[in-house]
């Protein structure tokens, strides 16, 4: 097993010390864009096996706390101007809800594939969504809400972007367990996923 | 066709596998009465009083078919150290989980009920609206299934890792929310709960495999259940998301009824489990509030067509109901309810 199947297997594992380590001793001889890329494949190959029910989010979460640990490593070795073109992200779980697993696995796809992304939590307010993303010049506001009691907080993010006149700036996509599509057209959303790899795929299609 | 049962004949009905007069409704309903009334989270959980006179009014004016102590949102974690705290108009989150490392696991005191923490006030609920429903309404309490109170005191992905990574960890905690829970389902049913509603969004297909549930789920959930049962008091276990490859392994917990989530289609539900087994659901709570009446009216007709044919079924909504549930989608469902003849 050649270090790039070792690594993969590291984090395929969730090993996340090893992992880091490995990436450590690696880069220097590799291109650090190519990590990323064989690592990012993993993580799609591992997004289909969660879809078809073959893995869950135990499995998905020690990957991606390993695979968090690599970018950590890799990332500063990217060529500047690889990161400067990246489109910004603003991620969050909406005001009162503290549900951030699926949340957290949306920013690590995103970031694998080159996204910058900015989490700012769990129970983020509209007015924190809104800032940061003005802040950071973002071109998409992505909210997650895993309750009935708090699917309302998306509507009136997208309520407060159109008050402000700014709707028009950013893609808006929202996620959770009681979101629909339906409930994405009917608050006016840009779009809705089911998982953080449709999400990928969403925002994708979205820009 | 049998006529004129009370609510609490309706229900045990159908948990014990008798034809009712009708299809009982049991509404997931805590926030949605509160603000019927002009409360909020904060007023019901803070207040016997007005979350007893939330649930009773509107079960006088839409009429369905049990009084619910769902004011418990993660009381048990909280009487074991989770430190929560109210934020915006519906919502208790967790600002500091009592489990930090596994030193903490070992310093827990199994709860009291009777003293700690919101505790005492979720049984003088229980109390009062026994008093209130007497012979003809049944009281429905709710316990979070070991697993779930688990996730509460240390994190749900804290939890999820352990699964893979330190398993002993996780029994160990799993020991202790067993223990306590049983405890905490006692003192409600001695209080006066009909029902006990227990709850688990982490045992879902969407969060963890069949193999998962089995490990570090279904151990503790059986005991907690069999405890249930044996204390006289009937069981409902609730899982969200998508369950269908495990629910023949829910209906051999001895539960008295399944209630499961739109995901979860009610006909197929029906013949993995059989007529062994009452089911409860499923209107989406999403369509309750985005849908209108006429729809919500046919999605409840063929929750009851797929499910309820010959009795052993409970209509209700998929999951707790969102506050913003217009009216008349709640009568869309009693109605529903009442028309189907048996």
């Amino acid at each position: 097993m050649n270090e790039m199947d070792r690594l993969v297997q590291l984090v395929i594992e969730g090993e996340e010390e090893e992992a880091a380590a490995l990436a450590e001793s690696i880069v220097p001889d590799h291109d650090p864009s190519r990590i990323i890329d064989v690592l990012t494949e993993t993580m799609r190959e591992m997004g289909d096996k969660f879809e078809d029910g073959e893995i869950f989010l135990p499995e998905l979460l020690i990957m991606s706390d390993a695979l968090m640990a690599v970018m950590d490593v890799v990332e500063p070795h990217l060529r500047a101007d690889k990161r400067q073109e990246q489109v910004t992200v603003v991620l969050g779980s909406v005001l009162g809800d503290v549900h951030e697993i699926g949340k957290n696995i949306v920013g690590i796809v995103l970031k694998a594939n080159g996204y910058n992304v900015i989490d700012l939590g769990a129970s983020v307010s509209a007015d924190d969504f809104i800032n940061k993303a003005e802040e950071k010049n973002a071109r998409v506001i992505g909210m997650s809400s895993l309750m009935t009691t708090t699917m309302g907080q998306q509507k009136k993010v997208i309520d407060a972007l159109v008050e402000k006149k700014i709707r028009h700036k950013y893609r808006v996509i929202v996620g959770g367990a009681p979101i629909s599509e339906r409930w994405a057209e009917e608050i006016g959303a840009d779009g809705y996923a089911e998982d953080a790899f449709k999400a990928f795929k969403l925002v994708k299609t979205l820009l | 066709m049998v006529e004129g049962m009370t609510s609490y004949e309706r229900v045990m009905a159908v948990l014990e596998g008798r034809l009712p007069d009708r299809v009982p409704v049991i509404l997931q309903n805590r926030d949605w009465v509160a603000k019927q009334l002009g409360y909020n989270l904060d007023d019901i959980i803070q207040n016997a009083e007005k979350y007893v006179f939330s649930q009773y009014s509107c079960l006088r004016e839409y009429g369905y078919d049990s009084l619910n102590d769902l004011s418990g949102v993660h009381a048990e974690a909280e009487a074991l150290g989770t430190r929560l705290e109210v934020k915006s108009e519906w919502s208790l989150i967790v600002n500091e989980y009592a489990v930090k490392s596994q030193e903490d696991v070992k310093g827990l005191r199994v709860i009291d009920p009777y003293k700690d923490g919101r505790l005492p006030m979720i049984l003088e609920i229980i109390r009062q609206l026994k008093s209130l429903g007497g012979q003809d309404v049944p009281v429905m309490c709710y316990v979070q299934a070991p697993l779930r109170c688990a996730a509460m005191l240390k994190g749900t992905g804290k939890v999820l890792k352990d699964m893979l990574k330190k398993p002993e960890q996780l029994y160990q905690l799993l020991e202790m929310t067993t223990i306590c829970q049983i405890i905490y389902a006692e003192s409600m049913i001695k209080a006066g709960a009909d029902i006990v509603f227990v709850s688990d969004p982490i045992s879902s297909g969407d969060v963890i495999s069949r193999g998962q549930w089995e490990t570090f789920a279904y151990p503790y959930t059986h005991k907690l259940v069999n405890y249930i049962n044996n204390a006289g008091a009937k069981s409902i276990l609730h899982v969200c998301g998508n369950t269908q490859d495990r629910l023949d392994s829910f209906a051999s917990l001895g539960v008295d009824a399944l209630s499961i989530e739109e995901k979860v289609d009610l006909s197929s539900a029906r013949e993995v489990v059989g007529d062994s087994v009452c089911l409860m659901g499923n209107v989406s709570p999403e369509h309750l509030v985005s849908k209108n009446m006429r729809e919500i009216k046919e999605d409840s007709i063929k929750c009851i067509e797929d499910a309820g044919q010959n009795g052993r079924f409970i209509l209700s909504s998929g999951c707790l109901m969102s506050p913003d549930t217009p009216k008349n989608n709640v009568r869309a469902m009693v109605e529903a309810a009442i028309e189907h003849k048996y």
